[in-house]
Formats: C-alpha cells, structure tokens, sequence
C-alpha cells in the first residue's frame, strides 16, 4: 500500500498556500482520482507529484525512492496534459515513440512498440496521420499511448475528458478503467465531476482548498461522507442540524434522530441523508414527519422532488415515476436509522 | 438575361485590388515593356527586342553586381538569423513575463527610423573620425584609426543592425506563440533542457525564422541606400547599378530590364523558403 | 519549474547586453552628436547646444520636406487603412470564390521590393508623359503599406465582432451602418494602430519617394542630400528628429495595444 506516498506536502505561492499539510499512501495497482472543485489544490498536487513543482516542504516517495528532488525528466512519472499536447509537427507514431526515442530504443524495436501501443488505444494503423487530422477521443488516445509507451511508475491524468462531450466521455471513461486494469499500473486522475469520480475510482480523494477532505473507495464516500463538503460534493443530500441533547441524538426541526458520531453535549451537530434513502411509503423505522412537495423535476428513471415541511425544512428526495408527484402532494417521510450519515 | 450580382464581399477588396492592380502590376506590366525596347543611340526606345537582357549577362561587372548583391544578402541574412534567435529566445524565455513587452519594445526600437538616417549614423560611428575609431584609439588598442566604412564589410554591418531587429521580432512572434505545454510534455517523457528544445521548440519556431528570413532577403537584395552609404565605390551592388542605369545613362529600359531580374531573384527565394512560409501565420 | 539562477541566465543577460548596445550604438551617437557644440558630429564632445536644433528648423529645405512627409505620411496612411479595412471586411465576412487568391494578390507588394514599386511608377509616369510627384509618392505608399494596414485588420475581424454585427443586423441595420458605425468603431485601436505603422513606414521611406520626385521632396530625401556635404551636426539634429518622429508615433501604437490587451 505504499507505492506512492505524499508525506506533509505544502506548497505555498507568496502568501497563499495550495497545497496544507496534505499527505496521501497509494497502492501500486490502484486508480486514484483526486476530486475537487477550482482551487482545491487537486492540480497543483498532481504538478508536485509529477515533478513540475517543487513542494515547500514536505517529500514525495515513488515505488520507495523519495524523489522529491528529482525533475520530471528523471522521475518514474508521465502525464497526459489537459490539452494533451501533442507535438504538432510530429506523426501521431512519432509521438508515441518520442519517450523511447530519447531512451535510446533502436528504430526496429521501436517501431513494434509503437505499433503494439496503437493496438492497446484502438488506433490501429493511424500512425502516419499528423495530430491535426485526428478527433478529440482519437488525440486523447495518442495522449495517452505516448505516456504509457515508456511504462511510468505512475500515470497522471490532469482533467483529461474535459474537452469530450458527454457520450465520448462515458466511452473514454470505461476505456481508461480498462486500460489501467490492462497495465496494471497506478493512474492518478484529476477531475471535478464527481461522476467521473466514482465510475473510475478505486480510491476517491476529496480535496478542498489545499487539504484533504476524506480519502476512500467510492461507494464509502458516498454513503458515509467524512465531512460536510464531502458530502456535498459527491451528490444531493438533506441536512437536519440541531443540538445534542444526549449521547448519540441531535434534536433538529423533524424531531430527534439519531447521530452515530461522538459529540459534546449541546454542541450543534449535523446529520445528512441521500435523496434516494427517504421513504415516502410509511415504511422507514425513523419518522421524518410531513411535508409538502414544492417542486417535482422528471428525471427518466426518478423524480427528483423537493419538498418542504411547515417549519421550513427542505427535503430533497427522489420519487418513482409510477408515483406521479405535482406540487402541492402532501408527503409523510421516513427513513432508516442507518441511513442518517454524521458530518 | 439577368446579369449575376457580383458576391458582396468582392465589392468591398474591389478598391483595394484596383489599386494594387492599377498602380503596381499595371506599372510592373509597363516596365516589363519597357525592358523589352532598348534605348537606340538616339536615346528613344527602340523595337521589340531582349537585348538589354543578353548585354547584362554579356558585361562582367553587370554579372559581377549581381553575384555580390547574392552573396551579401545570403551572407546578411544568415547572419542576422543566427544572431537574432538567440536574442529572440532570450527575450522569451529568459526575461521575466512582465518585462518581456519592454524588452522587445526596446529591441526594436531604431527600427522605425528611415534606414537613411540609420546609415548615416553608422557611418558617423565607423568613420576614420567616428565613435567607433576614437574609442579605439583612446584605449590604445590601435594605433591609427582603421577603415571600417566605405567597404562591403561596413555594408553587410549595416545591414545586419537593421535585420537584426526585424527578425528578432519575427523569431519572438513565433517562439512566443507556442504552446509552453509542449516543452513541458517532451521533459515529463525524459527529454533534457537540450534535447527537448532542439526536438519541439527549434522545429516548431522554424515558420517564424522562414518569414524573416524571407523579408530580409526583399528588403536587403533590394536596398540602394546602405551600400550606397556605407560601401564605398569600389565593389557596387544591383540596386546600385539601376540607379545608375536612371540617373547616369538615363536608360530606363536597361533599368526595368535589371530590375525584373533582382524580381526573379526574389522570387527564386521565395520557392526555396516556401514550404515554411506556407505554414506561418500571415 | 523551479527557478535557478545559473550560467544560462548570466550567459543570457551577457548576451542580450551585447545585443542592446549593437542595436542601440547608431542612435545613441546620432542623438547625442546632434547636441554637439563643435562643427563636426564626431567625437570628441565639446558641449551641448542646441544650435543644430535651431539650424535645421531654420533650414528651408528641411521645413518643406516635413510638410510633405506630413502630407505624403498622413494622406497614403488614411487610404491605406481605408482600403485595408475595407478589404479585410470582405473577405472576413462574405464567402468569395478564390480568396486565398485574393488574399494572396493583396499581400503581393510586400513579398517585393520597394525598388520594383519605386521603379514601376517611374516607368509608367515617364510612358504617361508625367513628370516627378508627391501624388505619385502617396500612390506608391499605399501600395506598400496596404497589404499591412490589411493584415492588422484582418487579425482584429474574429467571431467576436461577427456576433456583434449580427446582432445589429438583427436590429435593422444596413451594411454601410454596420460598418461604419459599429465595425469600425469596435476596432478603432487596431485602426488606429494601422494608421501609425502606416504612416511611419511612410515616413521612414526614401526610395520609392527619390525615385519620383525632384523638386517638392519628403525629409528623407533632404537628408540625403544633406549627406552630400559630409558629416554635419545639422544632419544629426534633421536624423534625431526624424527618429524621434518615429518612435513617438510607435509608442503610440504600443499603448493602443496594450490598452487593448487588458480589455
């Protein structure tokens, strides 16, 4: 569990700091994704990882050598790069066999890895083609043939589905997944779509202005989102926050629920629940009381309905489409006890 | 039958096509006539004939002019390139971003005086008398003053302050405009400094160094003012045999006849760089 | 990338320092030998005056030669920027068989040199029966410049302001409105911009004014008859102001662009 390992990175530019205290340990095999919104500091601890920025303090360990000092030439990283930068005046087999070429690999080899990478992306026989007469999904291939040609400890991937448009993503996204699992080597992925996030993840870091929020596999940081943000972040939720009245219950606006987090008694505390854990059907063991629907949006599968209680609470929850919600539908909701996530 | 409306957007480039079309290749179309009438003894055109073109090849000075005017360019414009990208780069890459503007600002500056006034002053600082001598002897490095003016060398010096400047901008305007990614992608795969800027950004910046290469050989074959200035007597160049040919002989078919011919140089220069000049931005 | 001072940055600022001086020495006599209160514009410097100043703008020759690199500069830069912008506006708007043909006629005059225009117009105004003129100097600089005035336009005439022009379509104006009313307006700095580069090429040229004229002539001209009586500070004081001239005019430009740049 330790092939890459950031240990007390900072990174400061003047007075502001990207990058506070964050420290991270990835296994060699896994798919990280480094979530966040602008700013998070998810690409400024990608361009330390892979050497273009020196950190402030802190050490960078790769496969157990510590590189901190090394520049990306030398360090055991590659990237593809947002605008993937493929070299203009070269093929797209140049490109691909640029790293090799400055390993010194004689032609004839070259050429079989070369056209052997071609094979892995699905770009067959395009190695003549210049960079200008290629799509995006095909330029991002390339992109990522030439990264993977010189076999890098570690792949970083900076937004790289963000100039797709949304089919073309969910295509590339299924085969980066496919790819990486293929090689075997440990990719890290910077995106701000949480989707993207958890359909590629096996690790999914959250981060939020400089720090890291929580670190886990996808479905953990869904469900049982460490912080506030998080929670956010990674989809609707609905927030009941009131004081602790006694170990393990917070009284909110609903009534008292249940909080399973340690907390000082009369500190206020929050508990928040995914839209698709509210039951409308009586059925949940925690009552969640009346209310009634303002708004109800028709999703294809669900709908997602906002509704509101007469003390001003908003739920967000999703209804069936056999339901048929309108504004005005009056609601008693429920949920389980297990489904009230403390942040 | 209806006459067809002729497409908007060739009326508004009419004015400027009829301008180019009347008052330069119109005139070009004349000289090319006229070159092809050489004066009679009594000093009026005479019948259609390519004499004057067979009397500049026939006459060694002619041919000799013609070659030294070559020479001087290809030698002036090697060397303001191989001077000027270093320059060039420089001001990219090694000045701060937010003095990269004064910086090329400055770079350029002399450029925008006429090039008459800029060698006269050449010759104010190369004369026997000049800056250039008096610094010299006042170092004690020489002991007379040397002649650095009135010869092909002062010329070609000349030349290269001014093309200097011209291709360090268009060296600049090309170096800038590349994506700094690409560099930065070459050293992610394991390229040094060196390599990666001799294997991305050299090729890269080769349409910008083409585009002024291409200008300084118009500018410099073409030019009557600095070797007339600076190059003495002895060794004259083309454009100064035309003006001779108007001035002196007042033959203004073997002129147009000689003038044609520094063209077909041009154009000679342009099919050599033109596979580069094609891709640069225009 | 981390940044270390090393031997290429010393190696660098040497190199440019070398490069300044090489650029800058021409001027920098010419300019400081004006103010010379000796009789020759060379070393040594006896003391500053600005007697030459005063000789030049006293000097006849000089004075008329302004005004006709005023007249000559103003009028062949307004028509060049007139007929570029015109030119730039079809092209950029209007699909037209053969453009890149088009484009490429217009830009000719600057793949050639000035010697041919000066000569071209020689020629024909002697078969025309025409004697030496600043009309023909005017004609000859817009020929030149043109193309440039064109280039400058072209590059400001993007999809930003076809929007614009669409909207105002939209709303009912006629094409000579738009044009003049919007087009031209929106971008007025690279208009302007034009006209200065025009105009200081204009300035600057000697050749294709020596060639066609004879009596009214533009300052160059005069310098270069100046030249004929040898190094005088007179000479320098006309040369300083010419550059002068120049460089006030391009600083002008800069700003423009560098007003617009932050937009």
């Amino acid at each position: 569990m330790s092939h890459l390992v950031v240990s007390n990175v900072t990174k400061l530019y003047g007075a502001s700091a990207a990058l506070k205290d964050v420290s991270l340990s990835v296994g060699g095999q896994d798919y990280v994704v480094l979530l966040g919104p602008s700013g998070s500091g998810k690409t400024t601890l990608l361009s330390v990882i892979g050497g273009f920025t020196p950190p402030s303090s802190g050490r960078i360990h790769i496969a157990g050598h510590d590189v901190t000092d090394i520049g990306p030439a030398k360090r055991p990283t590659t990237t593809v790069f947002q605008d993937y930068a493929l070299f203009p005046h070269m093929s797209v087999e140049k490109n691909i066999g640029y790293g090799l070429k400055l390993r010194r690999v004689p032609a004839v080899k070259r050429a079989e890895q070369v056209t052997r990478a071609l094979d892995m992306v699905g770009l067959s026989g395009a190695g003549r083609r210049f960079i200008q007469e290629l799509s995006g999904g095909q330029r991002q291939r390339v992109a990522l043939a030439r990264a993977l040609i010189v076999e890098p400890e570690i792949l970083l991937l900076d937004e790289p589905l963000g100039a797709l448009d949304l089919n073309l993503r969910r295509q590339m996204q299924d085969e980066l997944l496919a790819l990486q699992r293929r090689t075997g080597r440990c990719f890290v992925h910077v995106t701000h779509d949480q989707e993207e996030a958890m359909a590629l993840a096996s690790l999914i870091v959250v981060m939020n202005q400089g720090h890291i929020e929580d670190a886990g596999p996808p479905s953990r940081i869904y469900a049982r989102p460490a912080t506030r943000f998080t929670a956010n972040f990674m989809g609707e939720s609905t927030e009941f926050s009131g004081p602790v009245t006694a170990p393990g219950i917070i009284s909110t606006p609903v009534g008292k629920l249940p909080r399973a987090a340690a907390a000082e008694t009369g500190m206020e505390a929050t508990v928040i629940i995914r839209p698709e854990n509210i039951r409308a059907d009586g059925g949940g063991a925690v009552a969640l009381g009346m209310a009634r629907i303002a708004e109800a949006v028709f999703q294809g599968a669900h709908y997602r309905v906002f509704a509101t209680a007469e003390n001003g609470q908003v739920f967000k929850l999703r209804l069936p489409p056999a339901a048929a919600p309108k504004p005005g539908d009056s609601l008693t909701l429920s949920c389980g006890a297990e489904d009230l996530v403390p942040v | 039958m209806k006459i067809p409306k002729p497409p908007a957007g060739f009326l508004f480039a009419l004015p400027a096509l009829a301008w180019i079309g009347l008052f330069f290749l119109v005139p070009v179309l004349i000289m090319a006539g006229y070159s092809l009438h050489p004066l009679t003894d009594a000093g009026t055109p005479g019948p259609l004939s390519a004499a004057d073109y067979a009397a500049f090849f026939a006459e060694p000075a002619y041919v000799q002019a013609a070659i030294d005017s070559i020479i001087t360019t290809l030698v002036v414009t090697i060397a303001s390139t191989l001077l000027a990208y270093p320059f060039a780069w420089c001001i990219v890459f090694a000045v701060p971003k937010r003095f990269q503007r004064i910086a090329l600002i400055a770079a350029i500056l002399p450029f925008w005086t006429s090039y008459v006034v800029r060698s006269y002053a050449w010759l104010l600082a190369l004369s026997p008398v000049g800056a250039v001598n008096k610094a010299l002897l006042a170092l004690h490095i020489v002991s007379h003053p040397l002649m650095f003016a009135y010869n092909p060398q002062a010329t070609e010096f000349g030349f290269v302050h001014f093309f200097l400047m011209l291709n360090t901008l268009t060296i600049y305007a090309s170096l800038a405009q590349i994506n700094p990614r690409y560099e930065l992608a070459a050293r992610d795969l394991g390229a040094s400094a060196l390599r990666g800027f001799l294997t991305i950004t050299l090729p890269l910046s080769l349409p910008g160094v083409a585009v002024g290469a291409f200008l300084t050989i118009v500018l410099c074959i073409g030019d009557y003012v600095t070797p007339q200035i600076l190059g003495g007597f002895r060794e004259l160049l083309l454009p100064q045999l035309i003006m001779m040919q108007i001035q002196r002989q007042l033959d203004l078919p073997m002129a147009s006849a000689m003038s044609l011919l520094l063209t077909v140089l041009v154009a000679l220069a342009y099919l050599a760089l033109q596979r580069w000049l094609r891709v640069a931005r225009l | 990338m981390s940044y270390r001072p090393s031997t290429r940055t010393v190696a660098a600022g040497l190199y440019m320092t070398l490069c300044y001086v090489f650029i800058f020495l021409p001027v920098g006599v010419l300019v400081l030998f004006s103010f010379q209160s000796g009789n020759l514009p060379v070393p040594p410097l006896h003391g500053l005056s600005p007697r030459w100043y005063e000789a030049a703008f006293n000097d006849g020759r000089l004075v008329d030669g302004f005004a006709n690199s005023l007249l000559v500069g103003g009028v062949s830069a307004a028509l060049s920027v007139l007929l570029g912008f015109l030119s730039a506006f079809g092209l950029a708007r209007y699909e037209i068989p053969g453009k890149a043909l088009l484009r490429a006629l217009i830009m000719l005059p600057l793949a050639v040199s000035y010697l041919l225009v000066g000569m071209g117009l020689l020629v024909s105004s002697a078969a025309l029966g025409l004697g030496p003129s600043l009309i023909t100097v005017i004609i000859g600089h817009v020929v030149i410049n043109m193309p440039l005035a064109f280039a400058v336009c072209q590059a400001q005439l993007g999809e930003h302001q076809r929007r614009i022009e669409s909207a105002a379509r939209d709303l009912g104006a006629g094409t000579f409105r738009v044009l003049f009313g919007i087009t031209a307006p929106m971008i007025a700095p690279a208009l302007i911009a034009a006209f200065c580069l025009c105009f200081t090429l204009s300035w600057d040229e000697f050749l294709i004014a020596y060639l066609n004229t004879r009596f009214d002539v533009t300052l160059p001209v005069v310098i270069w008859d100046l030249l004929r009586g040898g190094l005088n500070p007179e000479t320098n004081a006309a040369g300083s102001f010419i550059f002068l001239v120049s460089i006030s005019v391009m600083l002008i430009v800069e700003l423009f662009l560098l007003r617009k740049r932050r937009l």
